[in-house]
């Protein structure tokens, strides 16, 4: 089977999994209890027959299958459907938000990897001493801690020590610097929400690491090197961790899934503008649109990810081409 | 090699043995705890661990003992020991491992807002949680194996539709699944069953992930030259799998076992948010994590951290489990059994200390001086700078500083005060208003403004076409008011029927710029127009500041208004401030932390815990800390006596004869310790209310409202007139012998109403009433009371509006869509409902303030005398602002902090802050 075949039919797969996900989102969406302008309900000054009116002009009083239609219609010539709550298209919306969101996620990831592939070779190799028992009781401690405490305990770092800004992505009324300037202030707020998501991601990608490596350290083809004299480094990334990459590329291709939605909690609690605010509200707010667009950008994500996982795979482990 | 053989038997010892002692700690919970989980000590909330000594106050050693803990008389709110009197602690007494006598407590691990014992709490909680993750684990991890390795195996099309399925799997938002989830099942689920849910949830939502991760090595197990070798020689499919294959698998399921126990004990933090976790006041790991995670928890009761130490020790122990299966030692497994039933005993509420509350003063406006900017630290992005579409706080905030209205309401004197129009006259029969408008003004891009801008702002906001959501406070005696204009400078008002606050109503009318959005009403896109993103140049107003950048998540940069209206004492244009800058925080602790590092300089409104947090630290960074008294807002629990026929709500109908029973809604208002709520959920910064007007509304509340204190006896008696007796176990039966139980549904976003749930809660259990707490999630809990009515009780808070009467129409008229009691009656259900009408109606039109009072004053008598809210407490508005800000004057109205912005200005005295 050539790879191009493989690919061309996943991405087809990919677009009938788009559907899927859309058409099971707005499912869900329909059975949960709640709408959107349920809050104005509450609102002493605004009348039971404005709250129809505002529902019947935004298209809501439609019977589902009809607006599910509809919005796909629109869909197919590009529309993504109105915000309900900002008034606004979804599309560049989600845009603008998602770079900002990559913007801390893929250098997040990466360092959590570059990070991750050395501790997890090393406390797999020194296993039982003292550096890989506080590795595992730093991964334990780290791993039941919610994201939104490490957000939390991230501002705090910031207030005690004043080094870093307190949330955010720019200074406020920043906007006229110069853009030197500018990409030095992005850094320096980039800095703690980059570390609360490393240490959110960390400790499964550490675990995973020296799990496999420990196994991948009796195979006959490590052995083999150990006995030709290869050792340390040398051995762990030519042989040990060849061996022990099949779980990992799995993983690493959730990681790619996991660009979108790693950060989400920690971008609400430190402030930053990516998807987290946007998408968490717009959840609560039952704002469709906004949460059918998020959730097809996800298993583009998601369907990218795995695509390449599979296809590193294949590259990595000569066993599957078979 | 027998050293390395020696260190892993030792460490398998070290390792089960620390599994099995912590699970014994935790199955044996009754006997290690040393108080009831669920018993507050309401005099002791938040008290810190008490200490063991064996030297005591007089110098000499004594068999260790504890000194009571007692409230530090110069500040409630930190604790002293008592030395006058030794509490030996005892062993094994009392069928329990350490005990002391009361009134001494051993608190080991401290107490929590309720006073309860935090030891105790993470013990019993334990139990649940620690089930749950591992239940829950094995779950997801079972269906992961088998779905990933069958994919993996039998590879084709087999493979293909499960993985497919499993990308959909990891795609959905599946908190919408919960939401319906949550809303199929009754209200009431008890602890069992929401364990077994959690587990279900948890375990068919997480297997994706890893069978995707299995699949890929079985894939590659597969292909491996002994397979095919063993499969030539003709083994079974199961042969190949158990032998050959899934051996490879297990590093990685013992992996994901180590990673996942931990994060599925977390997710009942999550879960509970849905009103799906485990309810108060059971404890949970997850629920005491939600505590965790607030600010002022987490920086001021180190205490409360132990459930987070108890998950790491509980993640690193299995850890250090599945790392010894992987080395193929031998272990023993720890059978884990876990008892589920926790039991609940009613809580002896101790009398509380007032607390008294500071009122402020007003003061005359200084004359500021010119410059600066203020960075305001808003908790969302507001949606729209269009006026008439808004209706979320945020964009109000915004606007506010951008528009201006005709006549406005004084924040401090709370009366009404001429704004855009010099002067208004009323006609006799208080039908018409003619506005004299202010002449010259300009528009904040320069455009002079006049009678036509205020015509054109009426029509816009009556046209139903335009559909601006508060049209209706426009519609008075079922007409739409009409405005003329005179001439360039006048403006008529003309109303159906007299209305005696429509002085008050132009207060919330932002006046349009015709110029701008003529053309936008013509093409029937003005409720679209000013989104977000529309260019400075294009939006203009006529209050203190105008738009000047926008940036989509982080910022919205007001700058001064250069033209305009007002000036000061010494001629000089308001306002002083160059820019105010909003920023958005995301959570009320992030708004807080910023505020505290100096990145914002004004909060609006705090809760009292985090205004506690701050006044620690007001001396060294100079912050301005304003307690104003008691808010206008009132909270209070409400029953559902609505008309449920046709509802199929059989549960709740059967429970209705209670709720309808005023001696049994006046039993629970005389068992409510309100003073309780007012200083365990508000720090004392609160006042305890019996009736829907609070002490902040200062010129119409009905000072002669009686203010019973709580009496558990008088409860009893009425609930006896009204043939209610009690078991001889104590619980609460009505006539037909049914046990008295009901579920309060709270909104899981306000942590303080569900702890004024969790306190009712204790309350009525000395009643014998078997009460539920269910927090649910806010759009979840209105389609309940609002539309499904599908609830028993709930907690809810009206009145953050205006001080008027008229701003609670549509919640005390009995057709009124917040009437949530019985909502939107055709006629009135009861004498009492229908006189409440009748006043409320003729309130309405009389112009005569003094007549009016009497009638709301009325009003007020006849909702304290029925009951159909049982009012709580009245939270005090506390705000806080950087030291140099001169002429902040907060007021008890919204907006708190920046109705006056056109005069707040930075005191340069004092400029070196932080």
């Amino acid at each position: 089977m050539s790879v191009l075949r493989f690919v061309l039919r996943r991405l087809a797969y990919g677009a009938l999994i788009t559907l899927a996900v859309s058409a099971l989102t707005f499912a869900m969406l329909e059975l949960a209890p709640g709408e959107f302008f349920d809050d104005l309900k509450l609102d002493a000054t605004v009348g039971a027959g404005t709250v129809n009116a505002m529902r019947q002009e935004h298209g809501l009083t439609a019977s589902a299958p009809v607006r599910y239609v509809r919005w796909l219609g629109d869909v197919a010539r590009g529309d993504f459907g109105l915000s309900l709550a900002h008034r606004a298209p979804v599309a560049p919306l989600l845009w603008e938000r998602t770079r900002n969101t990559l913007l801390l996620t893929v250098p997040a990831l990466l360092v959590a990897w570059l990070l991750a592939l050395p501790l997890g070779l090393w406390t797999a190799r020194h296993r039982g001493r003292i550096f890989d028992r506080v590795c595992s009781g730093a991964t334990s401690t780290l791993l039941a801690l919610p994201d939104l405490l490490i957000g939390l305990m991230m501002l705090m770092v910031a207030l005690k020590t004043g080094l870093f800004p307190i949330g955010g992505m720019f200074s406020p009324g920043s906007g006229d610097a110069d853009t030197a300037s500018r990409a030095r202030d992005l850094a320096m707020h980039a800095v703690l929400p980059l570390c609360a998501i490393v240490l959110s991601t960390l400790p499964t990608i550490v675990r995973h690491v020296r799990a496999s490596a420990i196994d991948a350290a009796q195979a006959p083809a490590v052995r083999a090197a150990r006995g030709h004299g290869i050792c340390g480094w040398r051995l762990d990334l030519r042989y040990v961790l060849t061996i022990a990459a099949n779980p990992l590329v799995s993983l690493a291709g959730l990681s790619v899934a996991a660009l979108l939605s790693a950060s989400l909690l920690i971008e609400v609690v430190m402030s930053w503008p990516g998807l987290g605010p946007l998408l968490v509200e717009a959840l609560l707010a039952r704002d469709v649109h906004v949460v059918l667009g998020a959730s097809m950008l996800a298993t583009l994500f998601l369907v990218g990810g795995n695509l390449l996982a599979d296809l590193t795979l294949l590259a990595v482990d000569p066993r599957i081409r078979a | 090699m027998t050293t390395a053989r020696l260190a892993v038997g030792a460490r398998t010892k070290l390792v089960v043995g620390a599994l099995v002692a912590l699970h014994l700690l935790v199955a044996f919970a009754g006997f290690v705890a040393p108080y009831d989980p669920t018993n507050q000590d309401r005099s002791r909330p938040y008290a810190p661990p008490t200490a063991m000594h064996v030297a005591g106050a007089d110098g000499q050693l004594h068999s260790p003992f504890v000194y009571a803990q007692v409230a530090d008389p110069n500040d409630p709110a930190t604790y002293v020991d008592d030395t006058s009197r030794r509490y030996p602690v005892q062993l094994m007494a009392n069928g329990q491992l350490l005990s002391v006598e009361a009134p001494g407590r051993l608190s080991l691990l401290g107490t929590d807002g309720f006073g309860r014992d935090v030891f105790s709490r993470v013990l019993h909680g334990g139990r649940v949680s620690v089930a749950a993750g591992l239940l829950a684990t094995f779950c997801a991890l079972f269906v992961g194996i088998t779905l990933g390795t069958l994919a993996g195996f039998l590879g084709g099309l087999f493979d293909r539709v499960l993985m497919r399925a499993a990308d959909v799997f990891m795609a959905l938002p599946w908190i919408y699944l919960l939401f319906a989830v949550r809303a199929a099942l009754p209200l009431h689920i008890d602890t069992r069953a929401t364990f077994l849910m959690l587990v279900t949830v948890l375990g068919v939502v997480g297997w994706a992930r890893p069978a995707r991760m299995i699949r890929g090595i079985v894939l590659s197990a597969r292909e491996r030259t002994y397979v095919h070798a063993a499969e030539g020689f003709g083994a079974s499919p199961g042969y190949l799998l158990r032998r050959h294959i899934l051996p490879h698998t297990y590093t990685l399921v013992l992996t994901q076992a180590s990673v996942l126990i931990p994060q599925y004990l977390l997710a009942e933090v999550a879960l509970s948010f849905l009103g799906l976790g485990i309810g108060e006041p059971t404890a949970s790991w997850g629920s005491m994590l939600g505590t965790l995670q607030q600010y002022h928890v987490l920086t001021s009761y180190w205490w409360m951290l132990a459930p987070a130490v108890a998950l790491a020790m509980i993640a690193l122990a299995y850890h250090a489990l599945t790392a010894l299966v992987q080395e193929r030692a031998r272990v023993i497994a720890a059978a884990i059994v876990l008892l589920l039933a926790l039991g609940a005993y009613p809580a002896a509420a101790a009398p509380p200390a007032p607390r008294a509350a500071s009122e402020e003063v007003l003061a005359l406006v200084e004359t500021g001086k010119h410059g600066g900017r203020l960075v305001v630290a808003l908790r969302a992005e507001p949606r729209t700078l269009n006026p008439i579409a808004a209706v979320d706080a945020p964009s109000k905030d915004v606007i506010g500083r951008m528009t201006g209205n005709l006549i406005q309401i004084n924040r401090l004197t709370q009366g009404t005060e001429p704004a855009l129009a010099k002067s208004w006259k009323r006609s006799a029969d208080g039908l018409t208003y003619t506005l004299s408008l202010r002449r010259g003004l300009r528009f904040s891009d320069g455009h002079p403004f006049d009678a036509d801008d205020v015509v054109f702002t009426f029509k816009v906001l009556l046209d139903p076409a335009v559909g601006a959501p508060h049209r209706d406070l426009l519609v008075v005696g079922g007409k739409p008011v009409s405005v003329t204009k005179i001439d360039a400078y006048t403006v008529r008002l003309t109303l159906a029927e007299p209305y005696a606050a429509a002085e008050r109503l132009f207060d919330g009318i932002a006046i349009l710029p015709r110029h701008l959005l003529e053309n936008a009403y013509a093409q029937g896109t003005l409720s679209d127009s000013w989104a977000m993103k529309t260019t400075p140049a294009s939006i203009a107003g006529l209050g203190p500041y105008r738009l000047k950048q926008y940036v989509a998540g982080q910022e919205i940069v007001l700058e001064r208004n250069p033209y305009y209206w007002k000036v000061d004492s010494s001629k000089r244009r308001l306002p002083y401030l160059d820019e105010i800058v909003f920023v958005f925080a995301g959570t009320e602790d992030a708004q807080v932390i910023r505020f505290q590092g100096g990145e914002s300089d004004l909060l609006a409104r705090t809760t009292a815990d985090n205004f506690a947090l701050l006044s620690r630290d007001q001396a060294a960074k100079r912050y301005q800390l304003k307690d104003l008294g008691p808010s206008l807002e009132y909270n209070f629990l409400v029953f559902n006596q609505n008309d449920l026929t046709g509802k199929n709500l059989p549960q709740v109908a059967a429970k209705q004869r209670w709720f309808g029973d005023i001696n049994f809604r006046r039993a629970i208002s005389f068992a409510i310790d309100r003073q309780g709520i007012t200083r365990l959920v508000f720090k004392g910064r609160a006042v305890p209310l019996w009736g829907n007007v609070s002490p902040g509304n200062r010129n119409w509340i009905n000072t002669s409202i009686p203010r019973p204190v709580r009496s558990v006896e008088k409860a009893r008696e009425s609930l006896k007139a009204s043939g209610f007796s009690w078991r001889p176990d104590g619980s609460l039966v009505d006539k037909q012998g049914q046990r008295v139980e009901f579920t309060i549904v709270t909104s899981a976003t306000s942590a303080q109403r569900t702890a004024m749930a969790t306190l009712i809660q204790a309350d009525l259990k000395e009643l014998g009433m078997d009460v539920r707490v269910v927090p649910l999630e806010f759009r979840a809990l209105i389609d309940r009371v609002w539309d499904t009515f599908d609830y028993e009780a709930s907690i809810q808070g009206f009145g953050g509006g205006d001080a008027d009467p008229n701003a609670e129409m549509e919640i005390w008229l009995s057709r009124g869509s917040n009437h949530i009691w019985r909502v939107g009656q055709k006629t009135p259900a009861t004498p009492w409902e229908a006189e409440i009408d009748r006043l409320m109606q003729q309130q309405l039109s009389t112009l005569d303030a003094g007549k009016r009072k009497a009638m709301y004053d009325r009003v007020q008598t006849i909702v304290a005398e029925q009951l159909p809210f049982i009012f709580l407490a009245a939270p005090h508005i506390l705000v806080a602002a950087r030291g140099d800000l001169a002429n902040f004057q907060p007021a008890v109205l919204d907006h708190y902090t920046l109705w006056n912005a056109d005069r707040l200005y930075l005191a340069p005295q004092q400029a070196s802050r932080r």
